[in-house]
Parts: structure tokens; C-alpha cells; sequence
């Protein structure tokens, strides 16, 4: 004997949660599904070594078919917005443009989305770091950003009460924010709801999915057992893999030829700079400033100061043996700022017979220019601040997995209609990042979060 | 799925931490610290395959010599820069088995060496939520 509720929310992160956070405030009877652990911030794991095995998919990265990009993406309760650094910026009408005329949907435009992030900007804190607060890492950013001419501005966290002046870092909250202050889907949207009577079961997989005119069944795997839930409508929101992977394996791409294309990924690198001094970038806030500059927006990247933890900056760091020692040994005169590139929407996702996601997303010329060009700015700004050596990693990361199930007018380009509603499967609605129908070059949180509340108020008037 | 390493898997992952972290007057030896205890803290969360193409891998590490060791570490790494499908392989043993190394490495004892103390003041939080749920 199944389930039924009225709406179930696959996934839990930006999307699902706020879906699933809105809905029940509403008084909708929900469930919400999420494959990874119910971590809570009295127990999340803590160390780099047991975030990483425990709190993301794969056991800490996946990789493309060649190898050449680790991706990265959150397996607990709250999905990603519990593991990332919380940047909640707005897009821009380059960004939304390059959608319509993608798309052909007319109300992904900047002036259309404001409402939605003037909501928001009321149901979560967003902050940026105070100047005092900064660390050296940041400090050192905005001079270099300054001597080159370039323009730098704070970076909008969603954060609050940190509590900095008592010695806070940043960096310890990569694995979960213990004291609940980085303002996480878990945080904002899924434990009020919890308590107005949301359903949840988490570490619950969900195998596949089926829709008639009535109702959504939907079958999944929980304690290595099969069960059957069925509900008036279904949002998918487990992201570009896995929400193409539930799709796949429901049988949708017979149907909808444009399942698991155009994926994007903002490929970001990370460079250090080894300065005499120690410059602590794991202290305090862990970042501070992007660049904010129309050049480099143009030219399709963009800027953050940043760090990684021990085990991170080991692997990004190249080579091995006692000249890796030596650098590990530096760990505190490390400077490191990011290359994010926008680029193009080039790769694919299918799924195998094993049931494991293959993801195919090379990199374009073009997306080689904008890394070498970036990079390039990033040793600049190394040398101009006093760095004695820049080291380039060469270690691709996609922490921004978009595509896969676009949004779109056209049933055989795309997989999600203006309504958020599948083309091929009625009553399956999507409004994640998987319906992005290109890199935006912005981080997609916000927006993300944006386009969940519009989907969440058309469900509640019914129109959707 | 625990893992665990019989002695052979567990020689052959102190052989490969050697190489790749020999220790010096402030950091130790890869192989001094008991890492092998450790590695289910990685192996568990692998999907199974990767997991026990690591545990393979261990085993027969542990039977070469120290010199054949580093010309395979060597060798692995420079072929891992090739670009395309054709490095695609030596690009995933190098982040498996660099992987494997450095997590177990940087999660004990150097971390105080290289200045890595994370602080995240929590004096003023009270339990704030409930683990229950329906």
C-alpha cells in the first residue's frame, strides 16, 4: 500500500527545499525526498575527511568521461546550499537574454525575476562581509583587483550572526554550519516546514517516475527496500544529474529527444600565490569579494577570493613527494583566488546500464581561451600584491551543474515548458538548475531559488 | 559496506603514501601514523566499484618494491596531463590513488604542523533544532 499526498519534492536543496518550505507554509500536504542523510547541525560530520566521504555524491567527486573536471555536488538534507558558500547574487539581462533566445520563454528577464528576488531578500538573511572582518586573502583580491584597474565588489552571503568577533571561520561550515548561521535550505525552508507538518524521508532514492491526468506514482528505493508513493503532482529537484537520471530511467528520452543535452558547468580553477607573510585564507570569512567588472564580464569569467581546506589544497596543489610536502608546509602563505568561466552548453548526460551517470562535457576552444585568460589576470594580480611564486592547479572543478532538462517552448529542444511543467509527463514540474538553458557566468543560487518560487506560486493558484 | 585492509592492502597503502608523502624534520612519514586503520572513512562512501578497484590496487601495490612504486607514481602522473579520453584512465587512478593518500593524510596529526585549526564559535547556541520528524 503506497503514499499520497499532494505535492512530492524530490530533492532538497536550493529548490526542493524552498518548494517543499513554501508549499507546506501554504498548508499542502508534502513529502519530501532526499537521498542523502538527515545531518543536522549537532551532526554534521565536522572533519574534511568525513564531509567529503558523507555529505556528497560518489564519495566526494564525479568525474566526466574524460576525467578532465571533478564535479562536485551535496548529498545530505539541504542538498548543496549546506555544503557551499552561500553567494546569492542576481543575474543580469546578459545572462537572461542569452535564455530567451534560447528558450523563447518570454518572462526569464531581469525586470520579470525582481520580484521574486525582493521576496526573497525578505525570507533570507543575506549579508556581505564587513571590512574589519575581511582576512588578508580577501585584502590582498581588492589591491590587486585596484592596481590592475579592474573592479571588485563584496560578494552577497546568505548568512547571518556568524559571529566573526568571536573567531569564527568560514571554512569549518564548508561541511555544514554548526551553529545554523549560513542561511541553508535545511536552515530556512525545511525545518520550519518539518515542524508545520512536512513529510520527509530522507536517504530514499528515487528510481522512477510515472504521471496519468490524476496523479504522479513514483517509486524509489528506502533501506534497500522498493516503495510505491503516488501524489496529485511531483517537482523534480535534484538537479541536473539527477533529475536527468530519474528521467532516464522512467524512460522520458524516447519522448523527449532534448533530455540530458546542454549541460554546463562553469568550470572554475583555483591558483595560489606564495607570499612571505602568512595570509591565513582559511581564517575568518571565507570570501569576500568577486570581481564585478563589465570586461571581464564580457570576456566570460569571473573572480572570487577563496580557500580550501588541507585536504582540497593537496590535491589542487600539483605533484607529489617532498616538493608537494614542501608546499603543503606553506599552507598558511597561501594566497588563492578562483577562475570561474562562463561556458558553453556543450555537454550531455545519460545514464548507463549499471545505473551510473555518464557525463559528457568537453571543453571548447572558446572555453580554453577564457580559463588561459583568466589564470593569466590571476598571476598578474599574484605578482602585483608581492607574491614570491604563483602556482597554476590544473584541477577542473564543475561546482555548478546546469542543463540536462531545459526549459524551453519547443518540445524537441527542450524538456520543461514556460509552465515549469514537463513537455511529456503532466503534473512533473522542475524549476532547479537542471532547466538552465545556459551558463549564466553568475552563481545560480539566487535565481535557482527565484524561479522555485514562481513554480511554488503557480502550483498554490493552481495555474501551473 | 565497511572496508577493511588485510595486511597486504595495508602494506601496499604505506608503500604509496611513502612515495607520495616521505616526511621530513616536521611532518612524518605517511606510514608512521596508522592510516590503514582509517581508510574505511573513504572506502565506505566510494560507490562500490571505485571502492574495490582501490582495495585491488592496494594489494598488488603491496607486493612491488618501493623504486617500482615510484616509477608507477611517476609514470601515472605524467600520463594523467594527457589531454582527451586517451589520458582519461591515468587522470582517474591519479585522483584515486592521490586521493586516497592525501584525505588520510591532512585529516590526522599534520594538521596542527601546518596551521590548519578551524573555529566556529558555538557558546551561544543551544541545541536550536530537533533531529525528529515525521
Amino acid at each position: 500500500m503506497g503514499l499520497h499526498y499532494d505535492f512530492i519534492i524530490v530533492g532538497s536543496g536550493v529548490s526542493g527545499g524552498r518548494i517543499a518550505g513554501e508549499l507546506a507554509e501554504a498548508g499542502a500536504n508534502c513529502l519530501l525526498l532526499e537521498a542523502g542523510k538527515d545531518f543536522r547541525a549537532q551532526t554534521f560530520p565536522g572533519t574534511e575527511i568525513d564531509t567529503t566521504a558523507q555529505m556528497f555524491w560518489g564519495g566526494g567527486i564525479e568525474l566526466n568521461s574524460d576525467a578532465s573536471i571533478g564535479m562536485l555536488r551535496g548529498k545530505c538534507l539541504g542538498g548543496t546550499s549546506v555544503i557551499n558558500q552561500a553567494l546569492l547574487d542576481r543575474f543580469d539581462e546578459i545572462a537572461f537574454s542569452d535564455w530567451r533566445d534560447r528558450s523563447g520563454v518570454a518572462f526569464l528577464s531581469l525586470e520579470k525575476t525582481t520580484p521574486f528576488y525582493d521576496e526573497l531578500e525578505k525570507k533570507v538573511a543575506i549579508q556581505s562581509i564587513e571590512e574589519r572582518y575581511r582576512n588578508k586573502n580577501a585584502q590582498f583580491f581588492k589591491k590587486g583587483f585596484d592596481l590592475m584597474g579592474l573592479h571588485a565588489s563584496p560578494l552577497r552571503r546568505a548568512q547571518t550572526d556568524c559571529k566573526f568577533d568571536h573567531g569564527s571561520d568560514c571554512i569549518a561550515c564548508l561541511g555544514g554550519c554548526p551553529r545554523n548561521s549560513k542561511q541553508s535550505s535545511l536552515v530556512t525552508s525545511i525545518i520550519p516546514a518539518l515542524q508545520k507538518g512536512l513529510a520527509l524521508m530522507a536517504e530514499c532514492e528515487v528510481q522512477n517516475i510515472s504521471s496519468n491526468n490524476d496523479q504522479v506514482e513514483i517509486t524509489a528505493i528506502q533501506n534497500q527496500k522498493q516503495i510505491k508513493l503516488t501524489a496529485h503532482q511531483c517537482i523534480l529537484a535534484g538537479g541536473s544529474f539527477g533529475n536527468t537520471k530519474i528521467l532516464f530511467q522512467s524512460g522520458l528520452k524516447q519522448k523527449s529527444p532534448a533530455l540530458g543535452t546542454g549541460f554546463s558547468c562553469h568550470p572554475q580553477l583555483m591558483s595560489f600565490g606564495i607570499y612571505d607573510e602568512p595570509i591565513d585564507a582559511h581564517k575568518g570569512p571565507l570570501q569576500s569579494y568577486k570581481s564585478d567588472d563589465l570586461t571581464l564580464r564580457r570576456a566570460g569569467y569571473k573572480f572570487e577570493n577563496v580557500a580550501a581546506p588541507p585536504i582540497g589544497t593537496s590535491m589542487l596543489l600539483p605533484g607529489w613527494g617532498l616538493e608537494h610536502l614542501q608546499l603543503m608546509k606553506k599552507y598558511r602563505y597561501l594566497a588563492s583566488i578562483e577562475v570561474c568561466t562562463r561556458d558553453e552548453p556543450n555537454g550531455t548526460i545519460s545514464v548507463g546500464r549499471s545505473g551510473k551517470i555518464k557525463i559528457h562535457k568537453p571543453l571548447t576552444t572558446q572555453d580554453h581561451r577564457k580559463i588561459k585568460e583568466g589564470q593569466n589576470i590571476i598571476h598578474e594580480i599574484f605578482i602585483k600584491t608581492g607574491a614570491k611564486k604563483v602556482i597554476i592547479s590544473e584541477q577542473t572543478f564543475g561546482l555548478h551543474l546546469m542543463g540536462g532538462c531545459t526549459i524551453g517552448v519547443d518540445a524537441k529542444k527542450s524538456v520543461v515548458n514556460p509552465e515549469f511543467e514537463l513537455h511529456e509527463m503532466k503534473n512533473v514540474y522542475c524549476a532547479d538548475s537542471s532547466i538552465f538553458p545556459s551558463a549564466p557566468g553568475i552563481n545560480p543560487s539566487f535565481t535557482i531559488m527565484a524561479l522555485s518560487l514562481k513554480l511554488t506560486k503557480n502550483l498554490l493558484r493552481g495555474k501551473a | 559496506m565497511i572496508y577493511k585492509l588485510n595486511s597486504l592492502q595495508s602494506k601496499g597503502l604505506n608503500k604509496l603514501g611513502d612515495v607520495m608523502i616521505p616526511g621530513d624534520q616536521d611532518l612524518p612519514r605517511f606510514s608512521t601514523q596508522g592510516y590503514e586503520h582509517q581508510a574505511y572513512r573513504v572506502l565506505d562512501y566510494l560507490p562500490t566499484q571505485d571502492a574495490q578497484g582501490l582495495m585491488l590496487l592496494l594489494g598488488v601495490l603491496g607486493l612491488l618494491p618501493s623504486f617500482l612504486i615510484v616509477c608507477l607514481v611517476f609514470m601515472i602522473e605524467k600520463m594523467s596531463r594527457i589531454r582527451g579520453m586517451l589520458g582519461a584512465p591515468f587522470r582517474v587512478l591519479w585522483i584515486g590513488l592521490k586521493g586516497l593518500i592525501m584525505t588520510l593524510y591532512y585529516s590526522g596529526a599534520p594538521l596542527d604542523v601546518i596551521g590548519f585549526k578551524p573555529f566556529v564559535y558555538t557558546g551561544d547556541v543551544i541545541s536550536p533544532h530537533s533531529s525528529q520528524h515525521p
